[in-house]
């Protein structure tokens, strides 16, 4: 490890650390803004310029010394920029002088030259790096000055700004302010390193470059993670443009429910109203990205909510209190056996939720309990991956779609593909400048084969990909296995996967809905990973799948499951299907907001609390244990499961093993040994046989393909943004009568879905594509498809 | 108005008339069919490149080092030092390509290389592309050269046809393939990671270096990258031996040099010399003296400083060394010669813009310093809206430009108005006092 | 239908230029194809490029602004590219300019409305020393250009000539200097 001297302060740092860090890890400061955390550092900025010097050898081999016996110093002519400058042995580093400092205001200047002083209406202002920067390094004569607060902030550039577009919507969520534009290429290089999809880039060059698209509405679903690294406010969220200023937000970090992994997000709150969304520096999971439906999709959260309990009476809904509510259930349950009583939880209930619904189901003595989402082949029967071990893994397998399924996974299977390992935190956290990071770097295909019902957004980065139709995962499993022939057309890509899956010695395989939710299929998934000791990531539909299977969440003999019907009572955290409702008896629904199914069929709807609201624990796709903490948002008389069950227990006269958060919690940490938040958690669950029912149809089946939107996400503007297509093969789509860029309504287990037409070669014939935009993922259903009056392209 | 030979006759030829002295480069510009393998051959074409097949490719190497023979884009690092950068052949694929992306304002002396002499070019790739293990090479010509593109694309047709390239070429076990890439009009492309970018298909941004292209050029691969007329002098080393280059110019600026002379002179043109000789042999002798009254000269082609006309700058040598002694650099040898009647201010103001346009946009002092403060404050003096204070102003922002950008086009623009500030100062001083315009009065067109 | 769907061995050829990792090389000979056959490259031509060389629309405009020769506007039949650098403008290069934009009625980035001339004023062409210096199209440049040449060369244009069949009066092409003879390149 080389040692360095930063403005005197002597340091250990590893080797290839850029002086940058150095200086940050030394405690002290340095400007900058075009360097960021996980992107290649470019030198571009030019605002990070500091005097770096060197000892030399000379023919001799020794050190040159100076007067005084010591190595001599030999400084760089020029200035160096930190960020791409590497530190090498004995280097000294100097960020004070005069000479820095005279650069350092030089270069905000020139930074500021362009940049309009609309601060005060500006949605960066107060967490904007320019500001900051400028406040603190700018004007030389700040250093000259007993009282540099009272010098005015002012640039000698007295001539017309530049001009440009100041409103340019890049695409329906992220608008683009040309001139407060600073040109650090963060946005450029987040898209080529991380999602990979190259649709931002400069345009002209010289004082007129501007950053522009010309892929219509930026095609990719990490679009949002430039707002948050845009140094200033050029690249703004419009889900929350102009709702507040940055000191008026009440943020709240936690863990975002949108999928399995677990990423950190930090949750904007102004007056109980939910703003933004923001990602949070999590190293373990997401890193600093999360996906457009983890950021954007939460204008739902503050729209028309269930806030207080309704009871039908007299047919219809009637708003009223817990207490009503409860007598409601009382009455509702009377003459119901026990054993009957169904408890069905949504996949984003917390690990504390999850163990006071499976108490009470037992102390009801009922099987029948399960969460939305569950899969047929648990999650918990795979020996899981971490992060770790994929960065670590010289080859992955995947069967299902990363994108959709659990896309915060993507920008880390992009840091795979490039051979990157997570980086070494240093005294100040993640490097800010990785010289392990290049531009451009080559995606390593031999790492990755990719399988997958329809070409993915990841087949790019592996060496060998293909598609199958829906259905045949046991096939394609059986074909890697060397049990079976392969599908038609993936001869070659399962030979060449098989090939590289036997002779990489660290292999993890991923594994999707499609996959889980076919015993056979996942039987032979297993056995593929047993052979090799590979790990699994098992992108389940349901953010907290391994923690609610560990508590045991899932039906006992004789239980009906999540997508099953026929009880007396039951109590759902979710809305289950109007086939499901019709089939059940007494209908408790604990929901966020109402819909037509539970207004027609619910006979209590009780009102919940979003993820974003919730105390308590979840359990990635790794094992890892993470907190969720409430943020700040106006509920009205929402609570929990916990408290929902306990009602629910009282009224069936049970006494409720758990009626208070804090006691799951200390039979979480006593019974189950749940150990501290960040850690790793692998219980052993022992593994049900459970029963599938499949049918079979005449035509084309509707096939819910992975989406990463959730239904209950799509209202207001994300509703006009997110566009919603059926996708078919042009034969199937003829067959279906269906027309390119016609609308359509399909009967799905969510409800109606409306969807545009879009015809792809290379789909697999006789399935529509629909997205399945909740916990249904995988699953075929009947075609209907309904065109609506006026519905042709 | 001759001058006269200047020199020992037995020391080193530097002086165009020094009757040792004979042109080699440009013998065959301007002659009838130059560009023909027919022609090519008839006046010993391709003996260089034999000799150096049969040559090891150190031994070639050497033979450049020895000659002293330094890059004649404008930087002026030694070619074979250069070359010996490139990793020991490993199964990877090395490149040569060749710079000529000629932008520099004021030089134009690739251009008649290319059109003329295309089987030089061609014969100097092929040694270059077998000294550092190359066996493909790319010529990357600015866009605009048209009848150097077709040319070069004739030569290399055949060249091929009568296995001059290709496979085992000339029978001597070397295969070597050369392809012609076209640039679009852009100046940054002459910075070599910029060009590198450009043939790659990307914007031509500079690149960071470390890694340097002889590590990671081209697609990553060991790359080097030489001046065309770097690449034609390599031919005549071989041909000659490094002796006979070395025989000419001054003790750090070896061989001869094309120089080149525009603005209003009675000749102006190209000029094959030997480094060292004077700016008056060039001006007064070769391109026959001013028509008018000149009041400085650029060097070395648009980003030198410029430098007074007088006796002590005319009488100062033409290499590297000295020209630095004198604040300025020689660069590609491109002299431009700016008349008493335009204006100082207007001639920078000229330079200033076109490096504002030719501005990559990557890093903030070429960006917001050149491309857009300095060319504004020079829109601003130039029109007369300038005011006291602004050439203080000016003299800080290059403070603050030069030696801080990414990569040299923010220097190039900062040395040109550093070195007229220096002799012209008063000028600049004359318009911002009184708000004066720079004066375009003088008849400039026929 | 596509501009090179008719010139696959042509695409063949510019691909087997390069290596299988470079075939973004192959952006700049595409578009430079489609400059010079239909004066600008349009939206289309733009993202059918992208598909060729696997790459997005965004990054084929990108490449493309930040060379001077792509034009993302229509140009006239006879685009003229007037050089400005200094020796040209040395050689007269405003007047030059200035007699262009009163002779064709047009500013830079319109066309004349015959659809024959549009004008662009262009840095250092790299012929100093035949200041000033204009350039049609992709053809070789036309040097020393003077009044009466300039104006021999309208005509010349209008009449359906190409550049280098028209005869200019005055000094002709570019003279080069050769160690004291005076050459003509």
């Amino acid at each position: 490890m080389p040692t360095v001297t930063i403005n005197g302060k002597v340091v250990e740092v590893p080797a290839g650390t850029s002086v940058m860090d150095a200086v940050f890890h030394a405690g002290d400061d340095v400007p900058l803004f075009c360097s960021e955390r996980h992107l290649s550092p470019v030198g571009a900025c030019r605002m990070c310029l500091v005097k770096v010097g060197s000892p030399r050898k000379g023919p001799d081999g020794n050190w040159i010394l100076d007067e005084n016996g010591a190595p001599k110093i030999f400084w760089m002519p020029k200035m160096q920029a930190s960020c791409v400058t590497a530190v090498s042995e004995g280097m000294v580093v100097d960020t004070l002088s005069d000479e820095v400092k005279h650069a350092q205001s030089g270069m905000v200047e020139l930074t500021l030259a362009n940049h309009p002083l609309d601060c005060p209406t500006c949605d960066k202002g107060g967490a904007c790096e320019l500001q900051d920067r400028s406040y603190e390094y700018g004007l030389v004569e700040k250093f000259y000055q007993p009282n540099p607060a009272e010098l005015p902030n002012y640039t000698r550039f007295e001539l017309t700004r530049r001009h440009e577009d100041k409103h340019h919507p890049l695409s329906e969520f992220i608008v683009l302010d040309r001139e407060r534009c600073i040109h650090c290429k963060r946005c450029v290089r987040y898209f080529e390193e991380i999602p990979g999809d190259e649709v931002l880039d400069f345009i002209e060059r010289g004082v007129h470059t501007f950053i522009g698209t010309d892929d219509k509405g930026l095609p990719s679903n990490f679009t949002g993670n430039i707002t948050d690294i845009c140094p200033v406010g050029a690249l703004l969220d419009l889900t929350a443009r102009f709702r507040a200023r940055n000191w008026e937000y009440d943020t709240t970090e936690t863990t975002s429910m949108d999928d399995a992994a677990g990423a950190g997000i930090l949750v904007d709150a102004r007056s109980g109203k939910l703003e933004r969304i923001r990602a949070a520096e999590r190293p373990q999971t997401s890193e600093i990205w999360i996906s457009d439906a983890a950021r954007f999709g939460h204008e739902w959260v503050n729209h028309e909510r269930v806030l207080r309990p309704l009871v039908r009476k007299g047919g219809k809904l009637v708003e009223s209190t817990w207490e009503e509510a409860a007598a409601a259930i009382k009455a509702g349950l009377s003459g119901v056996n026990k054993a009957e009583i169904g408890i069905y939880l949504d996949g984003k209930a917390t690990l504390e939720e999850g163990l006071a619904a499976s108490l009470l189901a037992d102390a009801l003595g009922t099987p029948h309990k399960d969460f939305a989402g569950r899969t047929a082949a648990l999650a918990s029967g795979f020996v899981p991956a971490t992060f770790q071990d994929l960065s670590e893994a010289q080859f992955t397998l995947i069967l299902g779609d990363p994108s959709e399924e659990t896309p915060t996974l993507h920008p880390r299977l992009s840091e795979y593909s490039r051979n990157l390992k997570p980086p070494t935190p240093l005294n100040h956290g993640t490097p800010f400048a990785d010289l392990s990071i290049k531009e451009r770097m080559e995606r390593d295909t031999k790492k990755l084969a990719h399988f997958n019902t329809y070409p993915a957004q990841l087949f790019k980065w592996a060496g060998a990909s293909g598609v199958y139709a829906p259905g045949q995962e046991a096939a394609v499993l059986a074909a890697l296995l060397g049990q079976g022939e392969a599908p038609e057309g993936l001869a070659d890509a399962i030979t060449w996967a098989k090939g590289r899956w036997s002779e990489a010695e660290r292999v993890v395989l991923i594994l999707g809905a499609g996959v889980l939710g076919d015993p056979d299929a996942a039987a032979k998934a297993k056995t593929l990973a047993e052979q090799k000791g590979a790990k699994v990531m098992a992108m389940t539909p349901a953010a907290n799948a391994r923690g609610l299977e560990a508590v045991g969440l899932f039906p006992g003999k004789g239980g009906l499951g999540w997508t099953q019907a026929g009880l007396k009572a039951a109590y759902f955290g979710y809305l289950p299907t109007e086939e499901q409702l019709k089939n059940s008896g007494f209908r408790i629904l604990h929901l966020t907001h109402l819909s037509p199914l539970a207004t027609r069929y619910a006979d209590v709807v009780l009102p919940n609390q979003t993820f974003y609201e919730k105390r308590g624990t979840t359990v990635n796709l790794e094992g890892r244990i993470l907190e969720l903490q409430p943020a700040g948002i106006y509920n009205g008389e929402a609570d929990g499961a916990i408290a929902a069950l306990a009602a629910l227990g009282d009224a069936a006269g049970v006494k409720p093993p758990v009626r208070l958060l804090r006691q799951a919690a200390k039979l979480l940490e006593e019974k189950h040994k749940l150990p501290k938040p960040l850690s790793l958690w692998r219980p052993k669950v022992a593994q049900p046989a459970l029963d599938v029912r499949r049918t079979a149809f005449d035509g084309a089946a509707v096939y819910l393909r992975p989406s990463m939107w959730r239904r209950e996400q799509l209202v207001a503007e994300v509703a006009r943004a997110v566009r919603l297509h059926v996708e078919a093969h042009p034969e199937t789509a003829r067959a279906e009568g269906l027309l390119e860029g016609a609308t359509v309504e399909l009967e799905t287990p969510g409800g109606l879905l409306s969807a545009t037409v879009r015809l792809d070669d290379r789909l697999p014939k006789g399935f529509l594509f629909a997205p399945a935009l909740g916990p249904w993922v995988g699953q075929r259903v009947a075609a209907r498809v309904l065109v609506p009056a006026g519905g042709e392209a | 108005m001759s001058t006269p030979v200047s020199g020992n006759p037995s020391g080193p030829i530097v002086s165009g008339r020094d009757p040792r002295f004979e042109k080699t480069l440009y013998k065959h510009v301007g002659v009838k069919d130059s560009w023909t393998l027919d022609y090519y051959l008839s006046h010993g074409g391709y003996n260089a490149a034999k000799k150096a097949l049969a040559m090891t490719p150190e031994q070639v190497v050497d033979e450049v080092k020895k000659s002293g023979l330094r890059g004649r884009g404008g930087a002026g690092f030694p070619t074979g030092l250069k070359w010996s950068f490139m990793p020991k052949p490993s199964g990877k694929q090395h490149y040569i390509v060749c710079n000529a992306d000629e932008s520099e304002p004021g030089s134009f002396k690739d251009r008649y290389l290319m059109e003329d002499d295309p089987h030089q070019l061609i014969e100097g790739m092929i040694i270059a592309g077998y000294a550092i293990h190359a066996t493909k090479g790319y010529i990357y010509v600015r866009g605009e050269y048209r009848r150097a593109y077709d040319r070069l694309i004739g030569a290399i047709k055949e060249a091929y046809a009568k296995g001059y390239l290709g496979q085992n070429l000339l029978g001597m076990g070397f295969t070597f393939d050369l392809y012609v890439h076209r640039g679009a009009g852009a100046y940054i492309c002459g910075e070599e990671t910029a060009l590198m970018n450009s043939l790659e298909g990307l914007r031509a941004n500079p690149r960071l270096k470390p890694p340097f292209p002889a590590q990671a050029g081209l697609w990553g691969k060991p790359t080097t990258i030489n001046n065309v007329e770097s690449l034609c002098s390599a031919v005549h080393i071989i041909d000659r031996g490094a002796d006979w280059f070395a025989s000419m110019g001054s003790e750090k600026s070896k061989g001869h040099k094309l120089y080149q002379v525009s603005g209003p002179f009675q000749r102006p043109g190209v000029y094959e010399l030997p480094m060292g000789t004077t700016f008056r042999e060039l001006l007064m002798d070769w391109a026959g003296g001013p028509t008018e009254p000149i009041q400085a000269i650029i060097p070395g082609g648009s980003s030198c400083p410029p430098l007074p006309w007088n006796d002590d700058i005319l009488d100062t040598p033409m290499d590297y060394e000295s020209v630095s002694a004198k604040g300025s650099l020689l660069g590609t040898g491109g002299v431009i010669g700016i008349p008493a009647s335009m204006s100082m201010v207007d001639a920078m103001w000229n330079v200033t813009r076109f490096y504002g346009h030719e501005s990559c946009g990557k890093c903030t002092p070429c960006r917001e310093g050149v491309s857009g403060w300095m060319v504004g404050l020079f829109e601003k003096i130039g029109t007369g809206q300038g005011k006291p204070g602004d050439v203080e102003l000016l003299e800080d922002l290059l403070d603050q430009i030069e030696g801080r950008s990414f990569c040299a086009l923010a220097d190039a623009a900062c040395w040109p108005v550093r070195g007229s500030l220096k002799h012209f100062r008063n000028q600049y001083v004359d318009l911002v006092e009184n708000g004066k315009a720079v004066e375009r009065t003088a008849p400039r067109w026929r | 239908m596509g501009f090179f769907d008719n010139k696959q061995d042509w695409l063949a050829e510019v691909f087997s230029q390069y290596p299988p990792e470079g075939r973004r090389a192959a952006l700049m000979p595409l578009l430079r194809r489609v400059q010079q056959d239909e004066g600008w490259i349009s939206p289309e031509r733009q993202e059918e490029i992208a598909r060729i060389v696997g790459t997005t629309a965004t990054e084929v405009a990108g490449v493309m602004s930040f060379y001077t020769y792509f034009q993302s506007l229509p140009t006239g039949k006879h685009h003229i590219q007037v050089c400005a650098t200094l020796s040209c403008a040395i050689g007269g290069a405003d007047d030059l300019w200035n007699e262009l934009v009163q002779t064709l009625g047009i500013l830079q980035g319109e066309v004349t409305p015959d659809g024959l001339f549009s004008i662009q004023k262009v840095e250092c062409l790299g012929s100093c020393h035949t200041a000033p210096v204009v350039q049609i199209n992709d053809e070789p440049y036309v040097e020393c250009v003077t009044k009466a040449r300039l104006h021999a060369l309208l005509h010349g244009l209008r009449e359906g000539k190409r550049p280098e069949d028209i005869q200019l009066p005055g000094k002709a092409g570019h003279v080069v200097h050769n160690a004291g003879d005076e050459v003509m390149a």
